[in-house]
């Protein structure tokens, strides 16, 4: 064999050979990353906890809607809110089992968290109570100032997640929220 | 009749040409009745999507509909979800008749078929990154939550305009016997 075919064929074997070496060590820090994000909370585990939660509250309160509703238009919307924040829990416990996270009840951290956690709670027991005309206020104005919230939280938190699937789920999730919010705001502005 | 204008092969099996030019007024016609085929199916198969996956049999309609109704149309009655209907198949029947005058009257099912899928490639990315972006914001947005039936979608829509050749071909035999070759 020449020398230059010799040559070649040993820079192609390494060639490979680091090919190999890399892609095994892109796996490795991977599968290490998602690892550890299975053992330590982080903002992105957070995050997905967060967005679950609000899930069940966001289903329940449309079924309220669904069932209380006087104004058929209140009634739809519940029916839209519930059916979404359902395909969306869907979409959250899918990648906390492809992540293999839990999802945990989230505890608030700061006193405004904490505030904005009982304003929600009276908010739910609120509705739960109410009938007629004062139902669908109060659930429109919840709606609207819930969803509100809601996405300032995720663009805020955004920008620092971790995960790209979370970063992409956060992507996709917002523009819905966005549509609930308007929803909600047009019917209460049509009051 | 004049068999001018019959050619042998694929495309062709016993059937006796009118005359008029391939990509005329049967190919437009075939094109339109194809593509409002392709579009109910399509419509069919997205709307039984939607219902088994919770989100609604009428969502899709909605979500057409939100071009005329915005982001309300999600809720919207009766009067939307029509106004969805008449929009997907006013839009089947122009890309079926795009389609029908591209591909002429002569050309065999299988071939229309294939040529079908990748026309159903290229009309999803038109109106994934340009057509709803631009007219339909809110099913934009939805779309991006089921981008793999959002495609699948269009690949049925576009398998479906294999009928455009065979339809062109009846209209241009004006529903006559067809005659062996």
């Amino acid at each position: 064999m020449s020398r230059n075919r010799t040559i070649g064929l040993f820079s192609a074997i390494a060639a490979v050979f680091l090919l190999g070496a890399g892609i095994g060590i892109a796996q490795e820090t991977a599968a290490k990353k998602s690892n550890e994000a299975a053992k330590n909370p982080s903002l992105d585990v957070r995050v997905l906890s967060t967005i679950h939660a609000t899930n069940a509250i966001e289903v329940e309160a449309g079924k309220l809607a669904q069932q209380k509703g006087q104004s058929d238009t209140v009634r739809k919307l519940g029916d839209r809110i519930a059916r979404d924040h359902l395909s969306s829990d869907k979409m959250v416990t899918d990648l906390a089992h492809k992540k293999k996270v839990e999802l945990d009840p989230v505890k608030p951290q700061t006193d405004e968290e904490k505030q904005q956690h009982e304003k929600r709670v009276k908010m739910m027991e609120k509705l739960r109570n109410l009938q007629g005309s004062e139902f669908d206020s109060a659930f429109l104005k919840f709606m609207e100032e819930g969803h509100a919230r809601s996405i300032e939280k995720l663009q805020a938190s955004r920008e620092k997640l971790q995960d790209g699937d979370v970063r992409d789920l956060v992507n996709k999730l917002l523009p819905i929220l966005e549509q609930h919010r308007e929803l909600a705001a047009h019917q209460e502005g049509h009051k | 009749m004049s068999q001018a204008n019959v050619q042998p092969g694929l495309g062709n099996r016993g059937w006796q040409d009118r005359g008029g030019t391939d990509r005329g007024g049967s190919a437009v016609a075939g094109g339109i009745v194809a593509g409002l085929i392709a579009g109910v199916v399509m419509g069919v198969v997205s709307m039984l999507h939607a219902a088994a996956t919770g989100l609604g049999f009428f969502l899709p309609l909605r979500l057409i509909a939100a071009t005329a109704y915005g982001v309300d149309a999600e809720i919207g009655g009766a009067n939307v979800i029509t106004a969805g209907l008449a929009l997907h198949l006013i839009a089947s029947m122009i890309f079926g008749l795009i389609f029908g005058v591209l591909v002429g009257r002569r050309m065999h099912a299988g071939v229309a078929f294939v040529w079908g899928l990748i026309y159903g490639i290229v009309v999803w990315a038109l109106m994934t990154f340009i057509g709803l972006p631009s007219i339909d914001p809110t099913m934009r947005a939805r779309v991006a939550m089921m981008p793999i039936s959002w495609f699948i979608n269009h690949l049925v829509f576009g398998g479906m305009l294999f009928l455009t050749p065979l339809l062109s071909r009846a209209f241009a035999h004006g529903g006559g016997r067809s005659v062996a070759a």
